[in-house]
């Protein structure tokens, strides 16, 4: 009966054992160098990833005036200082349409919106419209 | 009758270019006039600015309102290299809607002041060169010491490598990451998300590698919830404003309200 109890409890402390070398053998091997990079984020929906997209253009583009104190007249000027590469449209992987008067007014849009389930979606001087 | 009907029409036809010129010089005269005027007006802000702002280059755009003579309709202004309290922005701008400018004080105290607006947009940008200055001079201040730390931007993300002596580290921080330390110092990477709000900064770490180990998500809350806010945003006299929002760039950081 004590032996049996013994075994039991031997048992019990080699799994908390294993289950914590193995958590800190997890940690040992995700924090080697080749771990040095932001974490990978989830794929997102077409939908999310279009919304997402038009943002980042958006604050790039807010960037770009803040530095300039214009817009830019095209969405190639972002580059490299506000953005690595220009997004384009998921799927079809077309262009943004961008337009802009340089001074006080810029949309960032695409051409058919209701390919993504939108009847409009557009960002307008910083402003997102989607219906 | 009809003669005389002929002759006004031809007197009206002969005068009409001396018309045409004098409407068009009037209509340029006054442009000019508004030009100057907001030109005057730029050189005098920027000059104020330039000596109450430490910055190396201060660029002010003024336009006047077309239906209200005098009132402005927009107000630019633009700090290259300036010093925001401990930090050091590569650019800083400012714009006003409708703003009114306290012209008396302007001219007679050399003081600028906007004493309304409808509408304001205040952006700042930040490098990674500016930020790594800025932790250097909080070292100094706090007087510690580090061998390394650098910093680069993966957006959404700001990345850091760092090297630190454990004996640098504040207690409270070491009490947590003890169990990392090797060799007496800490060294790894980290990669944080960035929140403002009401001009404090909030830093959400999203991975922490402190040597060779990562670190678990406990400590990073518990760390989160200890140091954030991790600083604040500098007001600069005489502006007003509350930074509520922070993305990270390709090459900057940037803030705004």
């Amino acid at each position: 009966m004590f032996a049996n109890k013994l075994e039991l409890l031997l048992a019990l402390i080699a799994l908390v054992m294993i289950v914590i070398g193995g958590y800190l053998f997890y940690l040992y091997q995700e924090g080697s160098s080749a771990h040095y990079h932001p974490p990978v984020s989830k794929t997102a929906s077409p939908k999310a990833q279009l919304v997402g997209h038009l943002t980042t253009l958006s604050q790039a583009i807010e960037a770009y005036h803040a530095k300039n104190l214009r817009y830019p007249e095209r969405l190639e000027q972002l580059q490299p200082e506000f953005l690595d590469k220009i997004p384009l449209e998921p799927k079809a992987g077309n262009n943004f349409k961008y337009e802009s008067d340089g001074l006080n007014q810029y949309r960032v849009g695409i051409a058919d919106p209701a390919a993504f389930g939108f009847r409009e979606l557009f960002i307008e001087n910083g402003k997102i419209i989607q219906h | 009758m009809e003669k005389l009907f002929n002759i006004k029409i031809y007197r009206l036809l002969l005068s009409f270019p001396f018309l045409l010129t004098f409407l068009t010089h009037s209509v340029t005269s006054i442009a000019t006039q508004s030009d100057h005027s907001a030109r005057s007006l730029e050189e005098e802000v920027s000059r104020i600015l330039v000596k109450t702002i430490k910055c190396k280059k201060v660029e002010v755009q003024i336009k006047f309102a077309k239906e209200k003579a005098g009132a402005l309709k927009s107000l630019a202004i633009k700090f290259d290299d300036i010093i925001l309290g401990p930090m050091m922005a590569d650019h800083m701008t400012l714009i006003y809607e409708d703003p009114v400018i306290d012209l008396i004080r302007l001219k007679k105290e050399k003081e600028f002041k906007i004493l309304s607006y409808s509408k304001n947009k205040v952006g700042i940008l930040i490098s990674a060169k500016s930020i790594e200055a800025y932790l250097e001079h909080k070292a100094k201040q706090f007087e510690k010491k580090y061998n390394r730390i650098s910093i680069k931007f993966s957006p959404p993300y700001l990345e850091c490598l760092f090297d630190v002596p454990a004996s640098e580290v504040s207690p409270e921080t070491l009490q947590l990451v003890k169990p990392f330390v090797k060799n007496a110092k800490l060294e790894g990477y980290a990669a944080f998300r960035m929140e403002a709000k009401d001009n404090a900064l909030y830093a959400s770490s999203s991975k922490v590698i402190v040597n060779h180990f990562l670190v678990p998500e406990r400590i990073l809350r518990e760390l989160q919830n200890r140091f954030n806010p991790f600083d604040a945003i500098p007001t600069l006299h005489p502006f007003q404003y509350s930074m509520n929002h922070v993305t990270v760039q390709n090459q900057y950081i940037f803030l705004s309200n």
